[in-house]
């Protein structure tokens, strides 16, 4: 099936703003303005102004610098963070699906018990035992978010297992492994990279408030986060240290929850359905 | 019906083991770490020699299973031990902290009622008019603003700029539940119901939308009845079980988001007390806080599906299929 055929104008623009924003986080350290972590006391707490669009912070370092740094922080750790997510999750639910018995259920009492925690405060739990830092953070993110990846593609490959092509397969002497990669998979991923989409805003979200709480990325890393609860005290004296990385995190969640939005109309699972 | 509700309480307990022992194996591995702080708390000095004895004497060098169920037994026993940094009681100190988060989540779901239902029904009933889209794109903002933007948003509006509403919710020199006031109250729960209310309209929206296309509302006003009187008799009657559902689903975030929240805003309540304990390292009320917020969302979870017997006749129907967990 072609990719481009039947794409709507809105999956192309926001697909777009998706690949731009990616680029400017890779191209990050190559196109700031200022040195993100240079201070100069002389230069503190600028208003925003031609030389430093966004303002300086208390110790005189530019903000759309730490902004534009930030974004490589923040988006590449939350596409970490969701790609082990569904991986861990897609893995367990397949194997769940696919052996059965003791295996299931032992798989999915499993996630239930991690389902019953509330999501944020699993997180904090496990950061705070791990200790600060952003790979930290990713981990006990992935520790609780797995679960819900791991039901979908359960139940996405129970469906497959019925099917036909599947005995066919077995009778053909395919493999388990090779049965599970070459049919099963192919068939599940479409709804399950929907649901990973659509994730990235939300993941996003429970990552910086990690940070925001000083359980994820540390000071001085530009984290959009963690500058938010760095300069939190500033609000009233330079509001601009906060809105800055503020405004960076709603426009890319947003930009991320159109494209999962489109990428759904696309890929509808309910659509695929005979 | 009671044979549905044994069995639901009966499925509950493999998960309440489940959350004790999760809660425990975390703990687990702050270990000797955690010894090292009880002790520098206590103002001795560390060598490997005290450290030691100090774990032999907590019993921490014992295998991993006796331990779990040594703190298991203590649990149910109500004894979760004591905060490494005031020696007070975990649960005592939990309890008195509890009830100014259940006021905050209370009166943050009041908002979001108020907020989503009128909003959602008239977007519903300005299908695609520009009132619609203003409310929906007003919906997708909301989604897409961390609940500590949002906070600190409010807080720059209206404490500092019209300086209409106080930006710390306690008052100074006070704690606990004398701490807080309806005033302080009313920025960490908007903060909170924007979140919510963001996705309750949205759905809303898409019941009542779904609701006004059913062929009983033309039938109602092909007779004359009043539209007003169709949606309050009618539509309200049959949304009530997706408020509820919506309830329950927006607990776990809801619960989350107090921790922030109540940090930004020194809201005194558990949330604010973990947060406070992990940068104290105070391991025991960290223990105690995922425990009990994992049960109480258990609890919600399980009277959201216990309300649903009762109120949806069809549930009752179907209640000796065996329901799976979504």
């Amino acid at each position: 099936m072609s990719v481009l055929k039947n794409t709507s104008p809105k999956l192309i623009v926001f697909s777009a703003a998706v690949i731009i924003l990616l680029i400017v986080a890779a191209l990050a350290p190559l196109i700031v303005p200022h040195d993100p972590y240079a201070q100069d006391l002389s230069q503190a707490l600028l208003n925003p102004n031609s030389a430093h669009l966004l303002g300086t912070d208390r110790f005189g370092r530019d903000i759309f610098a730490r902004v534009l740094m930030g974004a490589q922080t923040s988006i590449y750790s939350t596409l970490v963070l969701v790609f082990f997510t569904s991986v861990i999750g897609i893995f367990v639910g397949v194997a769940a699906a696919w052996f059965g018995g003791i295996i299931d259920s032992l798989l999915m009492r499993t996630s239930d018990v991690f389902l019953a925690f509330p999501a944020l405060i699993f997180a904090i739990a496990v950061a705070a035992v791990l200790g600060g830092g952003i790979q930290n953070a990713i981990l006990a993110l992935v520790a609780i978010s797995w679960p819900k990846y791991a039901r979908i593609a359960r139940s996405l490959s129970l469906e497959q297992k019925g099917e036909l092509y599947i005995s066919a397969a077995k009778v053909g002497g395919a493999s388990d492994f090779q049965i599970i990669f070459i049919e099963i998979l192919p068939n599940i991923i479409g709804p399950l990279l929907v649901t990973s989409v659509l994730d990235i805003g939300t993941m996003m979200m429970e990552l910086a408030a990690l940070s925001f709480l000083g359980l994820g990325a540390q000071p001085p890393i530009a984290e959009w986060g963690s500058m938010m609860s760095d300069n939190r005290n500033l609000l009233q004296i330079a509001p601009w240290t906060v809105f800055g990385p503020g405004l960076a995190i709603f426009i890319c969640i947003a930009i991320f929850n159109l494209f999962g939005d489109s990428l759904r109309d696309r890929i509808d699972p309910k659509r695929r359905k005979k | 019906m009671f044979n549905y509700i044994f069995r639901r309480l009966l499925q509950i307990i493999p998960i309440v083991l489940g959350i004790t022992f999760l809660s425990f194996t975390i703990m687990y591995f702050a270990g000797g770490n955690a010894v090292e702080i009880l002790l520098e708390n206590q103002g001795l000095a560390v060598s490997q020699e005290v450290l030691n004895q100090k774990i032999h004497e907590l019993g921490l060098d014992r295998p991993f299973l006796v331990q779990y169920f040594d703190w298991l037994i203590g649990f149910f026993s109500g004894d979760l031990g004591r905060s490494y940094v005031s020696g007070n009681d975990v649960f005592a100190v939990f309890t008195s902290k509890l009830p100014a988060t259940i006021i905050l989540t209370l009166i943050s779901l009041l908002l979001t009622l108020v907020i989503s239902i009128p909003l959602g029904i008239y977007s519903a009933l300005k299908h695609n008019k520009l009132a619609d889209y203003i409310i929906r794109a007003a919906t997708f903002i909301g989604n897409s603003l961390p609940n500590f933007f949002v906070a600190l948003l409010l807080i720059f509006i209206f404490a500092i700029s019209l300086g209409w509403l106080p930006a710390i919710s306690s008052k100074i020199g006070s704690s606990g539940l004398s701490s807080l006031s309806l005033k302080g109250a009313l920025l960490p729960s908007f903060t909170l119901a924007i979140a919510m209310s963001s996705k309750y309209i949205r759905q809303i929206r898409a019941l009542i939308l779904d609701e006004l296309s059913k062929d009983y509302i033309s039938g109602a006003k092909a007779r004359g009845i009043p539209k007003a009187s169709i949606l309050i008799k009618d539509v309200l009657k049959n949304s009530w079980l997706m408020i509820i559902t919506l309830l329950a689903l927006s607990a776990g975030d809801l619960l989350g988001g107090t921790a922030i929240i109540e940090t930004i805003f020194q809201w005194d309540g558990v949330g604010k007390l973990a947060v406070d304990a992990i940068e104290m390292r105070d391991y025991p009320i960290i223990q105690m806080y995922v425990v009990w917020m994992a049960f109480i969302y258990l609890f919600i979870n399980l009277i959201t599906d216990l309300s649903y017997v009762f109120i949806d006749p069809r549930v009752k129907l179907n209640m000796d299929r065996d329901d799976e967990r979504a």
